[in-house]
């Protein structure tokens, strides 16, 4: 291993080491980041079934879910 | 001025321009806010690298409050003008709310464990920001407690209004009592009590998760009034096909005459 | 009845939910408005010294001596008053001489008896190099201006 390999990777472990302090920040940052993702997929997820769920009921096209309803209509007259 | 809003369509018109961009800024300064926390920033002198928590604790704190802060207002809006878009908005942020309320008691937690040597005491700060989550989570539920739709907004918002009073307790409850937390750094009147290398940080992610809200209140704004919709067309079905049963049953009553 | 079922469930929740808050409010009006008492506090007999309670404020300059089986002693300062604080066990991180502490138990004639050190640390954040350069230009005043408001 070269000696700037080997100082580089000292300085990797040691900012992953953060000061024997890595436990706590880590966790914290990895719990922040995970929480927000999560929201916003449940987010995501509760705006396209309420959508679908009024593209269902409502077969006049309307804004966004217009162009979907359309759709889903067209597909149950053909059935 | 309210009324320019009042219309859903207008409202996602509106929607669909600003999305792109609140999701653009969230993402660029979250980037630079963590490169900034993590690797770019000096450690403190009496903390070392544990004040890198502070990073995401203090942002999380204030978007607990600005949540909020905003909670309050659309209730009000909705009870006093009957905005219809105003109680969708108080149910599109209260869950972003009480997220970040969480976040902030849980990254707290975890920064007060090494520097004070506890994970929670019952100080004057920490147990006005855990009411706050409770006041969240009882908004949340009060919404849909009631089978009219309206009772439930009704009652919910005035929790909303009720704990506001909470809000400026949580600020000041560091300068009015003796507590473990510290006191504000940041906005103070003689000015930050944080060194510029360790504000850039803090502000970024700040920034970042004020778009973060903006980027997914959109989002649970587009969810709530495509619901609001279903349920109003609902209530005119159900009138529809009684009105039809009616219909019928006149009709066959006059075909049996 | 099931959706009055559903009701009654969301009621009862929202009521646990308010019902807790008030609770808490009230237990934290009670008795956690005061988190600590002041070596002031102390002397001018505010405290309950027959109970156990918190005392805070700073830890003196060149008090804290390590004495043998883990037990420190130390003496906590306000602005005009000490108190001699003896404690075994492990302190925390930001446990130092100069800086904010509470720490909690019970009065032992004139010896604080502490079971738990809690370390208090003001709101300067600053990086070390910053400190070192405010301490010798003698423009140093974060830790001591602060200090006193455990009064």
């Amino acid at each position: 291993m070269q000696i700037e390999d080997k100082i580089s990777m000292h300085a990797f472990m040691e900012f992953i080491e953060m000061n024997g302090h890595a436990a706590f920040i880590w966790s914290s940052y990895g719990i922040v980041i995970f929480v927000l993702i999560w929201l916003f997929i449940v987010g995501v997820q509760f705006q396209t079934k309420s959508e679908t769920k009024l593209s269902q009921l409502n077969p006049r096209p309307r804004h966004r879910s217009g162009v979907r309803s359309e759709r889903k209509t067209g597909k149950q007259n053909e059935a | 001025m309210l009324n320019r809003f009042a219309n859903p369509i207008r409202f996602l018109r509106l929607a669909d321009q600003i999305q792109p961009w609140a999701a653009i800024l969230t993402l660029v300064l979250f980037a630079a806010g963590l490169y900034f926390a993590l690797f770019n920033s000096p450690p403190d002198y009496q903390q070392g690298e544990t004040v890198r928590i502070m990073y995401i604790h203090v942002p999380s704190a204030w978007m607990a409050l600005f949540c909020y802060t905003l909670l309050a207002i659309t209730s009000g809006v909705a009870m006093i003008w009957k905005h219809p878009l105003a109680n969708l908005a108080g149910r599109a942020t209260a869950p972003i709310g009480a997220t970040f309320t969480f976040l902030a008691l849980i990254t707290g937690s975890i920064w007060g464990k090494p520097m004070w040597g506890t994970w929670w005491v019952w100080d004057a700060r920490l147990t006005s920001m855990f009411i706050l989550f409770f006041l969240y989570l009882g908004y949340i539920a009060l919404q849909d407690a009631f089978d009219n739709a309206e009772g439930g907004s009704k009652a919910a918002a005035i929790l909303a209004l009720v704990g506001f009073i909470n809000v400026p307790i949580i600020k000041f409850s560091v300068d009015w009592w003796n507590t473990l937390h510290q006191p504000a750094s940041v906005i103070k009147f003689s000015g930050p009590a944080i060194h510029s290398t360790m504000l850039t940080p803090l502000l970024l992610t700040a920034l970042a998760f004020k778009g973060y809200y903006v980027w997914l209140f959109l989002i649970n704004m587009r969810g709530e009034i495509a619901e609001a919709r279903c349920r109003a067309l609902q209530v005119s079905q159900i009138q529809n096909a009684q009105v039809a049963k009616v219909a019928t049953s006149d009709a066959r009553d006059a075909h049996a005459d | 009845m099931k959706r009055k079922n559903k009701r009654l469930t969301f009621v009862m929740i929202a009521l646990i939910f308010v019902g807790s808050a008030v609770a808490l409010v009230l237990t934290a009006f009670e008795e956690n408005i005061v988190f600590f008492f002041s070596p002031t506090d102390l002397e001018s007999k505010k405290t309950p010294t027959k109970q156990r309670f918190r005392l805070g404020g700073l830890v003196a300059k060149a008090s804290v001596k390590k004495q043998g089986g883990g037990i420190t002693q130390f003496q906590v300062i306000d602005a005009t008053n000490s108190v001699l604080v003896r404690y075994k066990g492990i302190l925390p991180d930001l446990f130092r001489e100069g800086q904010g502490v509470v720490v909690e138990g019970r009065l032992n004639g004139s010896v604080f008896q502490a079971d738990e050190v809690l370390a208090k640390h003001d709101e300067n954040y600053m990086p070390p190099e910053v400190a070192e350069a405010l301490k010798k230009s003698g423009q140093w005043q974060g830790i001591n201006t602060t200090g006193s408001k455990a009064q």
